[in-house]
């Protein structure tokens, strides 16, 4: 299954073509729906520059695409997303038009469309996704009200339980005669429907402390590493013009972060993620966690949002500010922030053009342990997560003491700068720690198993690299072991299908593209030093 | 006890009357059959509610034939009563997009359309239609017409004016509006994509100054137009009218580093004494008074523009003086406290 954070490789693959011609491909090709995955994030390249409305209307397309693609369930929660905030006519049209790009109608998708019927129905439009270049079209227009109904329509069975909201929605002054005997017709549909109802769908817990997998966790925490020292740049200004680092603020105690914008013209996000986040502080707050989390609100727009500006917009939402409770503008490392959170924003100038919504929450090192996005985060999640993380960060306090704690940072420090200092600038062995790490982790990687004669052919060049500059280099050792780790992860990986077989084949061919860059004179004294050490331990064994 | 009894005993006769005469009304309305007497009766209602008299009130307004002041007052006074009824509605938007009909009609049922924006349930649902009618308008050969429709859909962020608006200030022989109209219609939406465009024109020295001061307000936030803003501001070939726009647009959106341009502007004898009082006068109330007062070198600086000052030449030249003064009691004042 694709899940949404494999989605950046897919980004890389489409930057080139342009992207109403890789929309009017994937709609000529059933089951290809997962080619416009990358589309749907927010911060993609596409949208840049843009203003809102275009942004808006492109992304609409890419929904509408569905419905001839198929869905892919990574897509859903980016449907659900728009339904759920969404105001503008073409966007919310084709969420409604993706949702029947499923296999299945689910009865887990009614309380989604019955909200969207909401939220357009006083700013409804006529809108069409007839042109192939994405454009305005007068032609084959249609309503998002008349495809939220066509999608109960198709809903059937499966919106049973939505049938008192369409009857009252028959009911509202605000639909046109044309739509009541529509949704009328939607309503008859489904209560004559005998289709069995799947009541699966559509649950999308936040990826987090509380559900993430041991890789993924390996993962993050090595993408978290590598992030944190950039964000040690940003530099924050909270709604009292006091100024501090990201370091200074979001280390400590665990942390749960929100990003907001005062122009922000959609009720339904940015103005409620403050108004949520105020029920959130209170709910933490009843939870006993009030002093041991620190919450923040970070907007997108830092050169707008003064701090005077967002101290009124959040107590005007009843949040409250403290010392623990803050809202910031980014002073200076945007980029950082945009890149560590790979916030769900783009940006027309200086001006934000679209947005998702999005919570994070980061454990007592700043380092993020849960993400909730495009789906209104549950309270209940973010309080569980950060309930762990205030429990885990009270053991450890007791366990170690502050005097060890800043020795082990050192000692970890040394190790990381050691290994950046000797990491292989050469090509081959940075080949080889591509395949291995391609290898052993392909299986993650559905579509990726057709890559694996490349990374064996790469592991391969990297052996006879080895091989050949042995003489010039640190002798025959790094060939050894990495001839050991290829050897290890084929026969006990790949045919034995042993997973810790994996870890042993990178350590072992890790370490032999190590010793290999490493300086000659410093492998010597390596070598000695090793050297003499097995000799005083064999005397001593022998002794 | 006796005066409240009397204001009811009159208050009572007087609705009774004005009840009466409706009736009256109504009832001549009904019954007139020739177009002087129906006008007069139409003049004589206040609004027509008689399902019978709404009717007949209805028929003589979407029938082409009938006299064009009988439609037009035909049409205040039944509106209220036929806001909430689709049908009817949809009759009066397609007056609206029809071209053969009188254009003073069209235009009022223009203005009627934007009172049931506001008040009738029924005529949100037909805003689709609505919207679709104004984009139409905007080829319509009727000049007032399609600068109310582009006016419209710009309060309602639409794209395709959007794009029209953009593409007249490109090539102005596509102009639905005038260039100050259109920069102005434009900036209802800050996430609309005209930055680009009107930095342009503002830039150019050609340009006109009610253009500016159009372009000046719609960049007023934009962080890639703050150093043009600043040099409009410092720029004293610019009208005072363009410099003080740019001095409130800097203002609002850069306190801070207003500041820093706003000093030496007050300090610099040669410059416009509007422009001299308005900065001071910004900076007087400025939200952070520590951040304005706390500059003693420039208080004295006020201070000691006596000589300055003494040789006031104009009204404006007064008005400056009389600001510094008013600044220099309420420097004394924050540096006593202090």
């Amino acid at each position: 299954m694709l899940r949404a954070f494999d989605i950046p490789a897919l980004e890389k693959q489409h930057a080139a073509p342009a992207m109403a011609a890789v929309i009017e491909r994937a709609k000529h090709q059933p089951g290809s729906g997962k080619l416009l995955l990358p589309y749907l994030r927010q911060q993609h390249h596409e949208y840049r520059g843009k203003s809102a409305n275009e942004v808006k209307r492109k992304r609409a397309f890419v929904f509408a695409a569905f419905l001839h693609t198929g869905l892919p369930e990574a897509a859903l929660p980016f449907v659900l997303e728009v339904l759920e905030t969404e105001q503008y006519a073409y966007l919310v049209a084709a969420a409604a038009m993706a949702l029947r790009g499923l296999p299945e109608p689910r009865a887990g998708l009614c309380p989604y469309l019955l909200k969207a019927v909401g939220n357009v129905r006083l700013s409804d439009n006529k809108v069409s996704f007839y042109s192939a270049g994405l454009e305005i079209s007068a032609q084959q227009q249609t309503t998002a009200l008349a495809e939220i109904c066509t999608t109960f329509e198709w809903l059937g069975s499966s919106a049973r339980q939505s049938v008192a909201d369409l009857k009252r929605i028959c009911k509202d002054d605000y639909i046109s005669d044309d739509l009541r005997r529509q949704f009328q017709k939607a309503i008859d549909v489904i209560e004559n429907d005998t289709r069995p109802v799947d009541h699966t769908c559509c649950e999308f817990p936040g990826i987090g402390a509380t559900n993430e997998g041991f890789l993924a966790k390996i993962y993050r925490s090595i993408a978290n590493r590598g992030q944190s020292f950039a964000t040690e740049a940003v530099r924050l200004e909270d709604h009292n013009q006091s100024k501090v680092s990201y370091t200074e603020y979001f280390t400590g105690k665990p942390a749960v972060v929100v990003f907001f914008y005062t122009r922000c013209d959609n009720p339904n996000k940015c103005s409620l993620t403050i108004a949520r986040l105020r029920d959130l502080q209170k709910e933490l707050s009843a939870a006993g966690f009030g002093q041991n989390v620190r919450v923040a609100a970070v907007s997108y727009d830092s050169f707008y949002d003064d701090p005077f500006r967002m101290k009124a917009y959040c107590q005007a939402r009843g949040m409250t500010l403290d010392e623990n409770n803050r809202v910031f503008r980014v002073e200076a490392g945007m980029g950082q922030m945009l890149r560590y959170f790979d916030l769900g924003v783009n940006y027309m100038g200086s001006i934000v053009n679209h947005h998702t919504t999005e919570l994070f929450v980061l454990d007592h090192h700043g380092a993020i342990v849960g993400r909730h996005r495009q789906l209104r985060w549950k309270s209940k999640e973010v309080i569980a997560e950060l309930g762990k993380l205030v429990e885990k960060q009270a053991k450890r306090s007791s366990k170690i003491s502050a005097f060890v704690q800043p020795k082990i940072r050192a000692v970890f420090s040394a190790v990381l700068s050691f290994i950046i200092v000797f990491f292989p600038k050469c090509p081959f062995c940075l080949a080889a720690y591509l395949s291995v790490f391609g290898i052993t982790n392909m299986h993650f990687l559905r579509f990726a198993i057709k890559l694996l004669p490349l990374f064996v052919a790469l592991l391969c060049l990297n052996l006879y690299a080895l091989y050949k500059g042995a003489r010039r280099r640190n002798g025959l050792l790094p060939f050894y072991l990495s001839l050991s780790g290829l050897a290890c992860m084929v026969v006990f990986g790949q045919i034995l299908e042993s997973r810790l077989a994996g870890y042993v084949a990178i350590g072992l061919m890790l370490t032999g593209a190590l010793l290999n860059s490493m300086p000659p004179e410093t492998f010597s004294k390596l070598r000695l030093g090793f050297s003499a050490f097995m000799q005083i331990s064999f005397r001593q064994t022998n002794r | 006890m006796e005066e409240n009894e009397e204001y009811y005993r009159r208050l009572r006769a007087e609705v009774e009357a004005a009840h009466n005469q409706f009736e009256t009304a109504q009832a001549a309305f009904m019954a007139a059959a020739d177009s002087a007497s129906i006008l007069a009766a139409l003049r004589n209602t206040p609004y027509l509610r008689e399902p019978g008299a709404v009717q007949k009130a209805l028929l003589l307004l979407f029938n082409k034939q009938t006299d064009l002041e009988i439609r037009l007052l035909a049409l205040v006074k039944v509106l209220n009563s036929i806001s909430e009824d689709m049908d009817a509605l949809r009759k009066l938007l397609g007056i609206l997009s029809d071209q053969t009909e009188p254009e003073a009609l069209r235009k009022s049922v223009f203005e009627q359309a934007n009172v049931l924006t506001f008040s009738s349930k029924a005529f949100a649902a037909l805003k689709a239609e609505y919207i679709e009618i104004l984009r139409g308008l905007l080829e319509d050969r009727s000049t007032e017409l399609r600068e109310k429709a582009t006016e419209q859909l710009a309060i309602y962020k639409d794209e395709l004016v959007q794009n029209r608006l953009l593409e007249g200030l490109r090539s102005p022989q596509n102009a639905l509006v005038s260039s100050a109209k259109a920069i102005q219609l434009l900036a209802y939406d800050p996430h609309a994509a005209y930055y680009p465009t009107v930095r342009e024109i503002l830039e150019n020295p050609a340009t006109d100054d009610n253009v500016k001061i159009e372009a000046i307000h719609a960049l007023a936030f934009d962080q890639d137009s703050k150093p043009l803003i600043a040099n409009i501001l410092n720029d004293k070939g610019q009208a005072n009218e363009v410099r003080m726009t740019s001095a409130a647009a800097f203002q609002a959106a850069h306190p801070d580093d207003f500041i820093g341009l706003a000093k030496p502007l007050v300090l610099d004898d040669d410059e416009e004494s509007e422009i001299r009082t308005a900065s001071l006068n910004a900076l007087m109330h400025f939200r952070s008074a520590d951040q304005v007062f706390r500059d003693e070198e420039f208080v004295n600086n006020v201070r000691n523009m006596g000589r300055s000052r003494a040789l006031a030449r104009s009204a404006s030249d007064e008005d400056f003086n009389q600001m510094a003064e008013k600044y220099i009691q309420k420097a004394d004042q924050f540096l006593n406290r202090r």
